[in-house]
């Protein structure tokens, strides 16, 4: 494991309270939902169907705080800004892509830090 | 002074001893057609006096020299003493007719022959009388205009006369006797001139006597006089008398301070100016010039008086071209010249003059201002902002590229991770790790060069907020904990317990601090350890000062090389050791500057090959709440409830179920996944308060809302959105919330906001 470039896990640690078991649910969480939500997100603004993108960019934007990475979650929220009305549509994707890269970024470290609560709570 | 006009009585003054004389005088008078007279006698001088002691007023004083009590000249003489301005017409025998000439010369106005008496010539001497009077009237009347008097000194009867105008300039009342008046007692006693000795011994030498006196009396206050007199002498050449005038020169005396003072002002000012002030002839000889001339020009009073100031135009340039086109009175303002001075030296400066043609003068008069240092300093303040301005540009250049750069690299990034979960071989795989892992280098390169950008340009803004000091080192810990096993080196966090639970600062800038010096420990240190102590240092107002030490037992840094590291783009040359350290040399750049950001300062000390030890503090603030666990206890109250949380989002309804079942335990936590639930499970549990998510599948927090406040409007509901401005704009309100909680969760607001409501309800 590396240190952590992408992420910040200091909101997650501080609702989760420092419950091991609720960490790996969050961590969990993230791996499985809003990855496949970073994903659906980036095949509905290809697709053109905007105003869904809008609508799962607005859910992300309380899921990416548990993350803590900044980037992500300011190219999100601008991301959902523009959804709202989609005629910048060279932006809207270019910022698609970036939320997708960041998360993909975030991904193996959230993945690392799952596997260290694991072995934690093994050893 | 007595005035008579033809309406009036004319008041007369009879000093007779013999009565039918008298009488006679009264009868030729009241009969010589001058007009009504009113007659005193006085038959001796005592009597005489004693009239002119009470008034002086008399048209005409007819006097009989030879009086019971007086005789002769010394009858005139007293008479004149008490009434010097009186007109005194002496009554004489025949045998007396030299004698009348001689009392003329004495002052009489006239003499007539007793034997001689008539109207007429009592008429005469009368209206001569008044008319004198007349004009001696105009005299003093010119005399007070011009405030001067005048003045005389017998020298044989050693009596001093004096106009009214000269009385009143020493302070004397009109009806003063004058022989009360002495110059002397009113004059200031160092003033030895005014002694009438030391007037006469002038007089003597010189024939003239003038000299400007101060007196300083209760009367009058301080006055400026000047006093002039001459001398008068009889047949045999002998000094008899010494008139003079005095003039109250205090006004004139005042005026010529005052201009003194202007004057001496103005010399300061031309002394002491900085600009060079001059006059010169027309064809450019210095007359004046004051010290700042010599000073730009270099050359001396002297040299300058030798000079023309043709020769301190460069060879290039026409002196008369340029002032000649100046005509009478015209002026050539701060006109750009260059002068060379004496050394040769050109001095940059301003020339502004105006041309004089007069009777009294005529050339030019000017002012030259040396403006070289002025110029010098604005070329160079000029050319400090074109290299602040690059600067500036560089920096938006290099933040503007960096962020653009970033997202290409993102995309790099991602594409190299989704390859690689495709089915790749294991030259594709190798290839694809390493274009991953150079992408991950450079992007970190690309995110330093950004913020040292950003923090360079002051456009990084902390976000303060309360946060546990201890999770964020717990935190960092354990992101390293895995790199201190793979080196195999020894990693310890030590937390002093007076600790406190939370401060208020930005937890995400602390984070970075903790990670770029860890990151630089364990990039440097191949075996040993690697400590973290952290303690507070209690300051005031609500301050605590965070105290950190990271030691290492890394390669060290040469001691003079420690002043240096903290530059941007500056590593320590590492030729020496066997391996390669990436890095673009911003990481303690950027660590010092955000410490900085956050009013903090950072020390390091270091030994080659023993390790080194970065000290920081920064003061974080107290929150302004208590903390979580005072909260706890204190603050807020245990409740009994039930809570619906409508949230399709599942991280939000863990971590909002979690730390709503920690705080109440005896509390019920309900989740609906949609508006829809929500409605069917408040049906059917009755909450006594829901959190409603707006944005939600199948139906939204805002329709959910409608319908269950239709129905039950005292149930409190709360908005949860990540939509600021709902919150902002209080639109929540139409949808009939009862308040609104934003997202991502904050507990002490969520705590704070039911009980708020849970007590409002019951």
């Amino acid at each position: 494991m590396t240190t952590n470039k992408y992420i910040d896990l200091s909101y997650l640690l501080e609702m989760s309270g420092g419950d091991s078991d609720m960490t790996k649910t969050l961590l969990q969480l993230l791996i499985d939902e809003a990855a496949s939500e970073v994903n659906l997100l980036q095949k509905q603004i290809e697709k053109g169907e905007y105003h869904q993108a809008q609508r799962l960019s607005h859910k992300l934007k309380t899921t990416f705080p548990f993350v803590g990475n900044q980037q992500l979650i300011n190219d999100n929220t601008s991301l959902e800004l523009l959804l709202k009305d989609p005629s910048d549509i060279p932006r809207i994707q270019t910022l698609s892509q970036a939320v997708h890269s960041i998360w993909n970024s975030c991904l193996p470290e959230i993945q690392n830090e799952l596997k260290s609560y694991t072995l934690d709570k093994l050893s | 002074m007595p005035y008579s006009t033809s309406s009036q009585k004319h008041k007369i003054l009879v000093i007779e001893d013999n009565k039918a004389d008298a009488v006679l005088i009264e009868y030729h008078l009241s009969n010589s057609g001058v007009g009504q007279c009113d007659f005193t006698f006085a038959e001796t001088l005592e009597q005489a006096t004693d009239i002119l002691l009470i008034s002086q007023e008399y048209a005409i004083i007819f006097l009989d020299i030879n009086l019971p009590d007086s005789n002769g000249m010394e009858t005139l003489l007293s008479v004149l003493r008490f009434a010097p301005d009186s007109n005194v017409v002496v009554l004489t025998g025949h045998a007396d007719r030299d004698f009348g000439l001689a009392t003329v010369a004495n002052g009489a106005q006239d003499y007539i022959v007793k034997e001689d008496l008539d109207g007429v010539r009592l008429g005469r001497a009368l209206l001569f009388s008044i008319e004198r009077n007349r004009i001696l009237s105009r005299l003093e009347e010119s005399q007070r205009i011009a405030q001067l008097g005048h003045w005389e000194f017998n020298l044989k009867t050693h009596t001093y006369t004096a106009s009214k105008e000269a009385k009143r300039i020493f302070g004397l009342s009109e009806s003063d006797n004058i022989f009360k008046f002495r110059i002397r007692k009113h004059i200031n006693d160092k003033d030895s001139h005014l002694d009438i000795n030391v007037i006469i011994n002038q007089l003597n030498k010189t024939g003239r006597y003038t000299q400007t006196i101060e007196i300083n009396n209760d009367t009058i206050g301080k006055r400026y006089l000047e006093m002039s007199c001459r001398p008068f002498f009889d047949e045999e050449n002998t000094m008899v008398s010494i008139r003079g005038i005095i003039q109250d020169i205090t006004r004139l005396k005042s005026l010529e301070k005052e201009n003194q003072e202007r004057q001496k002002r103005i010399e300061n000012i031309f002394k002491h100016s900085t600009d060079g002030l001059y006059t010169s002839t027309l064809d450019g000889q210095f007359l004046e010039f004051n010290n700042a001339i010599c000073r730009i020009t270099g050359y001396s009073t002297e040299e300058l008086k030798q000079l023309n100031i043709k020769s301190l135009y460069p060879k290039n340039v026409n002196r008369n071209e340029i002032l000649n086109k100046l005509t009478d009175g015209s002026s050539l303002s701060d006109f750009p010249i260059d002068c060379v001075t004496k050394s040769g030296d050109i001095r940059n400066c301003l020339l502004s003059t105006t041309k004089i043609i007069t009777k009294e003068f005529s050339g030019f008069q000017g002012v030259i201002r040396d403006i070289t240092d002025k110029k010098k300093a604005e070329e160079e303040k000029q050319k400090r902002e074109v290299a602040e301005k690059a600067a500036q540009m560089k920096e938006r250049f290099l933040a503007s590229v960096t962020h653009e750069m970033r997202t290409p690299m993102n995309a790099v990034l991602g594409m190299s991770h989704l390859l690689l979960q495709t089915s790749l071989n294991n030259e594709q795989t190798e290839f694809v790790s390493s274009i991953k892992h150079a992408s991950e280098n450079l992007l970190s390169i690309i995110n330093d060069i950004l913020e040292i950008s950003q923090l360079q340009h002051g456009s990084i803004s902390l976000h303060k907020s309360d946060f546990s000091p201890a999770l964020i080192f717990n935190t960092v810990k354990k992101a390293f904990d895995f790199k201190a096993q793979e080196k195999n080196i020894e990693f310890k966090l030590n937390i002093d317990d007076s600790m406190p639970d939370s401060l208020f600062g930005d937890k995400g800038r602390l984070t970075q601090i903790l990670n770029n010096l860890l990151g630089n420990a364990f990039k440097f240190t191949e075996k040993g350890a690697i400590t973290v102590n952290v303690q507070t240092k209690r300051g005031e107002n609500s301050k605590v000062a965070l105290l950190c030490k990271v030691q290492d037992t890394g390669l060290g840094i040469p001691e003079d090389k420690l002043n240096a590291i903290f530059e941007t783009f500056t590593q320590v040359d590492r030729s020496d050791s066997n391996k390669i350290y990436e890095g673009t040399g911003l990481g303690l750049a950027i660590t010092k500057q955000l410490i900085e950001k956050q009013n903090g300062t950072i020390q390091v000390s270091s030994k080659v090959n023993i390790g080194s030890e970065f000290t920081f503090e920064i003061p974080f603030e107290l929150p302004k709440t208590t903390s979580k666990k005072a909260i706890k206890v204190h603050e807020i109250p245990e409740i009994n409830n039930t809570i619906l949380l409508a949230e399709d989002n599942k991280m939000n309804q863990i971590v909002a179920k979690k730390i709503l079942e920690n705080q109440w335990p005896k509390s019920k936590v309900l989740v609906a996944q949609n508006g829809q639930e929500a409605i069917d499970l408040e049906h059917k549990h009755k909450p006594d308060l829901i959190l409603m998510d707006i944005q939600m599948p199948v139906m939204d927090g805002n329709e959910a809302t409608s319908i269950i406040k239709k129905n039950n409007p005292e149930l409190p509901i709360i908005a949860l959105t990540a939509h600021a401005y709902m919150a902002e704009s209080n639109q929540y309100l139409n949808y009939g919330y009862d308040d609104i909680l934003l997202k991502p969760i904050n507990p002490e607001n969520l705590f704070s906001i039911i009980t708020k409501h849970i007590t409002q309800s019951s």
